[in-house]
């Protein structure tokens, strides 16, 4: 025989929450915590009515199915978030917005290619005074 | 590194699939399939009706998609964020429902049906009815363990997680949720009588 020394309460406690989750048959929990039956009938009576009257219910396929596909949709539309804010954008909007993208673009190139010629330059000449001594 | 077309949403665990489901709309349908019928239990014994049921079974999944970049595995399980915001939007629920009582039409017709049928049918009816409107009396934190125990079948450790409450914690709560429920049952056996409804929906003022 098992006993665990506890207060009181405390093992009333540790044996309807093991009642309760089906650790072991209730004599073995009565002899467990050395508790007489008297002192805990009542609570036990209880928790084998929620027990029948606690159970599972499901909800209907069909809410279940629907809301997955509604569920999905928004994480997709989401991810897409982006792209569908372009999209919705007048076209005068985006026509302007891709003219100052080309534009800019342009720019960097520009700027990019004289710096490079403007570098390359300066190479040259740097070369010419030793070519021309000799 | 995994990519969509080979992850193994099946044999993922819920954190692993928390991550992926911030961009990934099969990984939090994974996380769906799992827990809707969880909550849609927790939620209906909470509301009593499966009408309500299923609208903050919605909204509990629309808001963990919404904040589904914020959560983190940081001690908290998914299950028990999960069951969190199902307790927050119950509790909202019930405060925005306090001041008008309306019947649902599984409750009255409930009362109808058990005006119909034999005695003995009524009295195991009634008495079933008794204990569940006794737990819907019941401060929302026993009736979330109630639901949690012996609905979802939760060890106390679990339970705990999600209440944010020790093992000894729960098993205390629970013994006091017994008592408490013992106590408002001598209460009803002792005062029968209820107000009965007869109409569709009610709302009482």
């Amino acid at each position: 025989m098992e006993f665990v020394s506890h207060p009181h309460e405390s093992r009333i406690a540790d044996l309807l929450s093991d009642y309760a989750d089906g650790v072991a048959p209730l004599e073995t929990l009565l002899d467990r915590y050395n508790v007489s039956y008297q002192q805990v009938s009542e609570l036990v009576d209880l928790a084998d009515q929620l027990r029948s009257t606690l159970v599972e219910v499901s909800p209907s396929p069909q809410f279940v199915d629907g809301l997955l596909q509604e569920l999905i949709g928004e994480q997709q539309a989401a991810a897409l978030g982006w792209w569908s804010r372009i999209q919705a954008m007048p076209t005068r909007t985006k026509l302007a917005a891709g003219i100052g993208g080309i534009t800019l673009t342009a720019g960097v190139l520009l700027i990019t290619a004289r710096s490079l010629s403007h570098l390359l330059g300066l190479t040259e000449r740097e070369e010419a005074p030793g070519k021309a001594i000799a | 590194m995994t990519t969509p077309f080979t992850r193994d949403y099946g044999q993922a665990d819920d954190a692993q699939l928390a991550r992926w489901a911030r961009d990934d709309a099969e990984a939090f349908g994974e996380l769906y399939r799992r827990y809707v019928k969880k909550i849609y239990n927790y939620v209906f014994y909470r509301t009593n009706n499966h009408h309500d049921a299923e609208d903050l079974t919605a909204r509990v999944f629309y808001r963990a998609l919404a904040h589904i970049d914020s959560y983190t595995d940081r001690g908290v399980p998914f299950s028990a964020w999960l069951y969190r915001i199902a307790h927050n939007l119950v509790a909202n629920w019930h405060r925005d429902n306090s001041r008008r009582q309306i019947v649902s039409l599984d409750e009255y017709i409930g009362n109808t049906l058990r005006s119909e049928a034999p005695e003995h049918v009524v009295e195991a009816g009634q008495d079933r009815e008794a204990l569940l409107e006794a737990i819907r009396r019941l401060p929302e934190d026993r009736q979330q363990l109630l639901i949690l125990k012996y609905i979802e079948r939760l060890p106390n450790a679990k339970i705990g997680e999600i209440m944010n409450r020790t093992e000894g914690a729960v098993k205390s709560l629970y013994h006091r949720t017994l008592l408490a429920l013992r106590e408002e049952l001598a209460h009803y056996h002792h005062n029968p009588d209820k107000a009965e409804t007869d109409d569709t929906s009610v709302q009482r003022e």
